[in-house]
């Protein structure tokens, strides 16, 4: 038995990642690579005894260094030395593509050329010649179209004899099969010389390149060098070299380079391709209409209707379902299996039903959201519509310092904030990434709606539709001026950053891709999530099981007598300049943090007017409850089927009029009225607008923390808490001074 | 002029910037007014001196651009830090 490591290249949108399903299937497992937030995936595939490590480096049109993305690709061919490396190329895009691989050609000679998209090639008209490819290149070149996995078996057998030939010679020099003008050859070879000589850089890198890195001047390069004893020498040999191989030339070393490559590619394209398309290909005249800049508009507006539709409405029925099964079922069966050891009653009973239980809940029901949504992203990003996306709201986005790209994660956000932060993945800068998951929170998700729904139907009743309305347009605004304020102060310096991307032909997504993509990415939401939710949701039990007043014991505490309602006491002399701080307030505003589905609920139960628990489902056989839960599951189906055509706008299920208790109704103005001191629209308003703001949920939170750190979690939390007490005390201080 | 331009590439037309360039136009790559990095970004996307170029949408600012086969989408930004000439067979 032996064990081998591929890794696996390409530019974005060569189906790199649909070669690696294909490979691995569901045998692949997410992280992030060391100290980055930029996404590893790795997978094994077996042959016989042997183990294959496969390695999806993070797509990358070059190897420059330029992004973490090029880096992390870099580092893995030069210092982790795989086997081989399967280079992934679009067959229809070669001049472009080569140039990665004849960079990677540089750096190792066990290399694999994968010509994926070969159905689209010949489609177009192409004809490759392989052998001559194959030759000019110095390695297996191998023609395939892995959405329908043609040509994978022989992807899988190249694969293998080049690892073990990999295996066997890893120090064996790479062979890049062209040759840079004289005067950059000469200085090469000198260099590469003297870094062969070196007792630690001899050994640990293949010499050529390196030389020509250290010409180029690679910062990350000269960096890691520097590190190492004695080699100051070669340093300063690289500079008098570099000066050297541009002599007479007023042309930029890196430029050059560049230029000499394509020059070669183009002519080697040009001499194994035939019947390269001249004019505008079907995919331009398709563009014609989806990048138009009024047509486009609407095209890009109706495809994030549709993905926000699927993340809310088609996936609603799903998540009711999973919320009756954790709440109802699970809770009421996790009683009985209680009951039977004598705990219902104890503190235990409470800790595992309201505390463990209710965060699990708090976890699962984002599970379908998540899927839907993913679901949408794959499908955007599988035909190619991504990118048009980004073109066609690139103009829009710059006025706020962000790219395109940017406008698809803020969007999404509408729907739930959560997935909103892990498509900030999708944008290629750091800056970006961070900016555009600062604004996400302001998006006012589909959860913080009933919120408004509730109080706007209380205090305005004649125009809740348009209160509703204003929370949302409130939300934009307050993201266009944070963006523009982040632009002007803390990324001041950060490079504006200027759309740059590879716009790839239209093509079919596959189903195989789609799901493979929408169940790694749930899973990873409920790995980096969960415990955080599930952290926050226990303290929040235990806060409410500590009897601070009263005579309830422990986990047998009224409400009112908790440690919660105390804090929330506490809390609240911070809410009372906007208007809305009684403890009641506070408690639904502290259980808000931790989803806002949950404000309601809390508001009903601190003023006492929760509903009865439904009689239906209780008492009965664990028979009938199973048989009553796997129906529900059909019915919830049913349903997410019977929602799908309301995205082309055909309603098919009634609305549900939501009919609010009227004691709740009652309650909650007479105490707003009273926090307010007679001001309780007014203070109503401050209340949704402090909802809208302040913090989106827990969840958001982890996803932050995993995608962007700790600090700028805190940076977020801080911002949010602050902007949304601000302008809350300034509509209501303001306000009463207006109505006075 | 920069100095460094080949003879064949020589271009009739002054040359402008690629955010000024007609849809369906051809121009060819005259040079890149960027600083290093993103100079030397372009370069590797195929965007190299003497290069022909063909815009194919222009979107009010960002534009869609045909350069060695592959289609990129480049933003205002990029487009006004390209300078572009019209290629000699035009002409003649």
């Amino acid at each position: 038995m032996a064990e081998y490591t591929i890794a696996l290249a390409g530019n974005p949108n060569t189906g790199k990642t649909t070669n690696f399903n294909q490979l691995t299937g569901s045998n692949q497992h997410t992280g992030n690579w060391p100290g980055k937030t930029v996404a590893r995936k790795e997978g094994i595939w077996r042959q016989g005894e042997d183990v294959f490590h496969i390695v999806d480096l993070p797509g990358a049109y070059s190897l420059s260094a330029f992004s973490a993305e090029e880096i992390i690709a870099r580092d893995f061919i030069v210092e982790n030395q795989p086997d081989a490396v399967i280079v992934v190329v679009d067959a229809t895009n070669l001049e472009r593509n080569l140039y990665l691989a004849l960079q990677i050609l540089e750096m190792t000679p066990h290399v694999v050329l994968a010509l994926n998209m070969m159905d689209a090639a010949r489609a177009q008209g192409l004809r490759i010649d392989l052998d001559a490819l194959s030759q000019r290149l110095g390695v297996p070149v191998i023609p395939m179209t892995a959405r329908t996995g043609q040509g994978m078996a022989e992807l899988e057998q190249a694969m293998v004899q080049v690892a073990r030939t990999g295996h066997a010679a890893k120090q064996a020099p790479a062979t890049p099969p062209m040759r840079y003008n004289q005067r950059i050859e000469e200085a090469l070879t000198q260099l590469a010389e003297t870094i062969a000589r070196h007792p630690v850089l001899g050994k640990r890198y293949r010499a050529r390149w390196l030389a020509l890195k250290l010409l180029q001047g690679d910062e990350p390069c000269i960096q890691k060098i520097a590190n190492v004893p004695e080699t100051e020498s070669i340093l300063t040999q690289a500079r008098q070299q570099a000066q050297h191989a541009l002599a007479g030339t007023s042309d930029d070393l890196d430029t050059h380079i560049a230029e000499e490559r394509y020059t070669w590619l183009n002519r080697l394209v040009n001499d194994v391709v035939q019947g390269r398309p001249q004019g505008p290909t079907r995919s331009d005249r398709v563009d014609a209409v989806i990048t138009h800049p009024v047509a486009g508009l609407f095209i890009f507006f109706a495809v994030m209707w549709m993905v926000f539709k699927l993340s809310t409405d088609v996936a609603a029925p799903l998540v009711d379902w999973i919320d009756s099964f954790v709440n109802d079922y699970f809770a009421h069966w996790v009683h009985q299996l209680l009951a039977l050891g004598h705990l219902q009653e104890s503190w235990f009973a409470s800790l595992v039903v309201d505390g463990l239980l209710a965060g699990l809940g708090g976890i699962l029901v984002f599970v379908p959201v998540l899927m839907f949504l993913y679901m949408g992203m794959a499908l955007m990003e599988d035909s190619g519509y991504m990118a048009r996306a980004a073109f066609v709201m690139d103009r829009y986005m710059r006025k706020l310092g962000l790219q395109g790209k940017s406008f698809v994660p803020l969007v999404l956000g509408f729907g739930c904030n959560v997935p909103a932060i892990y498509a900030t993945r999708t944008l290629e800068s750091h800056t970006d990434r961070i900016l555009t998951g600062l604004l996400v929170p302001f998006m006012s998700c589909s959860a913080r709606l009933p919120v408004y729904v509730l109080i706007a139907t209380i205090f305005f009743p004649q125009n809740s539709t348009l209160v509703v309305l204003a929370m949302y347009l409130l939300g934009i605004l307050m993201a266009l001026i944070a963006g523009l304020m982040l632009r002007k102060t803390l990324f001041k310096r950060a490079e504006e950053s200027a759309m740059l991307i590879e716009v790839p032909s239209y093509r079919m997504p596959t189903l195989h891709n789609v799901w493979t993509e929408m169940w790694l990415r749930t899973g990873a939401f409920l790995r980096g999530a969960g415990a955080i939710i599930m952290v926050v949701s226990m303290v929040i039990w235990l806060l409410m099981a500590i009897p601070v007043s009263g005579d309830g014991r422990f986990a047998h505490t009224p409400v009112d007598d908790s440690a919660f309602a105390h804090l929330a006491g506490g809390m609240s002399p911070a809410f009372e300049p906007l208007g809305f701080g009684n403890w009641q307030n506070s408690s639904a505003l502290i259980t808000g943090f931790l989803a806002k589905e949950v404000v309601v609920s809390t508001l009903a139960q601190v003023y006492h007017v929760a509903p009865e628990p439904d009689a239906q489902r209780q008492a009965t056989s664990f028979w009938a409850q199973s048989q009553a839960l796997v129906l529900d599951l059909g019915q919830a189906i049913w349903d997410t089927v019977r929602t799908l055509p309301s995205l082309v706008g055909i309603q098919l299920l009634p609305d549900e009029g939501a009919s609010e208790p009227e004691a709740l109704a009652l309650a909650i103005r007479q105490r707003f009225e009273q926090s307010s001191h007679g001001h309780g629209a007014l203070a109503a308003l401050a209340f949704m607008i402090y909802v809208l703001i302040y913090s989106p949920c827990v969840a958001t939170i982890a996803a932050q923390r995993q995608e962007f750190g700790f600090r700028w979690m805190f940076f977020s939390l801080g911002l949010q808490l602050a902007t949304g007490w601000l302008l809350a005390f300034v509509v209501f201080q303001v306000g009463k001074v207006l109505l006075a | 002029m920069p100095s460094s331009l080949q003879p064949s590439q020589l271009p009739l037309t002054q040359p402008r910037l690629l955010s000024t360039v007609q849809r369906g136009e051809r121009v060819q790559l005259s040079h890149i007014t960027a600083g290093r990095r993103l100079a030397r970004r372009l370069a590797e996307l195929g965007l190299t001196p003497g290069v022909t170029l063909q815009v194919l949408h222009d979107n009010g600012g960002p534009m869609l651009i045909a350069v060695r086969g592959a289609r990129l989408a480049l933003g205002r930004g990029m487009t006004e830090k390209i300078l572009v000439t019209t290629p000699e067979a035009q002409h003649g």
